[in-house]
């Protein structure tokens, strides 16, 4: 199932919660250039969880949902232009695991 | 003694060798008129790269900013009156204030603006402080290059009269503003009283973040500073108290408009 918060998409199956960059804070942050994963797991909503170096300005973008960083698409490091793809496969940010049901639930559906 | 004059002498004479030796750039001539050589001398601060200096050259440049900054009346919030409770607002020139700490509207690099003469203030703040607050900027920024828009950091405020300087770098409006955009200016102010109240400051003076270079609309600006403001401080009592440091007077009746209207 697909939500939405601060300007991300939070995409759960099997609780596993993928985080995405929306349309609009694509359009709104321009091209990527450089993608910096912070080094802390557990994060509380609002923690930032990569800072990303975009055209229009640099942004940290924080946490939808308090949870446990369980994968970071490394590959954006490389290949910072992977976050504006339609493949959802290669567009995604990280992936949380230990997140309150209950908090995604409340979240804007997609 | 010495004089201003010969203050002001040393430094120019200084940094220009400092830029023969390093960048082997021709020294420019030194104009005949006071007002030209403190021109050259501003010029020369803001294109400085954040590096040491001699004790003699930090000496000379500590007592040549005193004079400068004393050339204008200093303000301490005892000279101001409240609006509403906890909270002033000040029309004037925010590097005279005397106060825990003032915010400065940074860009991404933290560095201050190396802009020569640039009337932004940034630069005005980074410039009568003195070529440490630079160093500091470096030393605050550590291995990062560049800082996201919405985040604070705090340094001292050195030869300026406030104690502490609140650097936060607003978000820049490319074509219109959009909610992000709302939200991360509301995220400054939000971060500068956070690291304020934490470091138990007696009270910070804002400038109108992001409304001069970066284009924010004032009159939304205005909301969102009030609004951000007034909501931290009803829920943290320990809060510092805040000084919208304005310094024109369309802000000042927009400040003063939404402030009254609030307190009735």
């Amino acid at each position: 199932m697909k939500k939405r918060g601060d300007y991300l998409f939070v995409d759960e199956e099997n609780g596993t919660y993928t985080i995405s960059l929306t349309p609009e804070l694509q359009d709104d942050i321009g091209t990527v250039g450089y993608v910096e994963f912070k080094n802390d797991d557990d994060v509380a909503k609002g923690d930032p969880i990569a800072k990303l170096e975009a055209s229009k300005t640099v942004l940290d973008v924080p946490a939808p949902l308090s949870g446990k960083v369980v994968a970071k698409n490394t590959k954006l490091e490389d290949d910072p232009k992977l976050l504006n793809s339609a493949n959802d496969n290669e567009n995604w940010l990280v992936k949380l695991t230990d997140v309150d049901e209950s908090a995604f639930d409340a979240l804007k559906n997609a | 003694m010495t004089s201003q004059q010969q203050r002001r002498q040393y430094l120019i004479d200084y940094l220009q060798t400092e830029r023969v030796n390093e960048l082997h750039v021709k020294p420019e001539p030194i104009p005949d008129d006071e007002a030209g050589q403190r021109r050259l001398l501003h010029r020369l601060f803001n294109l400085r790269e954040p590096v040491p200096a001699s004790r003699q050259f930090i000496k000379i440049q500590d007592e040549y900013l005193d004079h400068l900054i004393h050339e204008k009346p200093i303000i301490q919030k005892a000279d101001l009156t409240a609006i509403r409770p906890k909270i002033y607002l000040w029309r004037g020139d925010l590097t005279q204030l005397a106060v825990a700490a003032i915010v400065n509207p940074a860009n991404s690099r933290m560095l201050g603006c190396f802009i020569p003469n640039h009337h932004c203030l940034d630069n005005q703040i980074h410039t009568k402080a003195g070529i440490q607050l630079r160093l500091a900027d470096q030393q605050a920024m550590g291995d990062e290059t560049v800082e996201a828009v919405g985040n604070a950091k705090i340094t001292p405020g050195f030869n300026l009269p406030a104690a502490n300087v609140i650097h936060t770098v607003g978000p820049v409006i490319i074509h219109q503003v959009t909610p992000l955009r709302r939200d991360l200016l509301a995220k400054s102010y939000r971060s500068c009283m956070t690291l304020a109240t934490k470091k138990g400051l007696s009270e910070i003076a804002f400038c109108c973040i992001s409304t001069g270079e970066f284009r924010f609309p004032h009159d939304l600006a205005a909301q969102i500073a009030i609004k951000t403001v007034t909501d931290f401080l009803r829920d943290q009592p320990q809060a510092p108290d805040v000084i919208f440091a304005v310094n024109n007077e369309t802000d000042y009746e927009l400040y003063q408009q939404s402030l009254e209207r609030k307190r009735s």
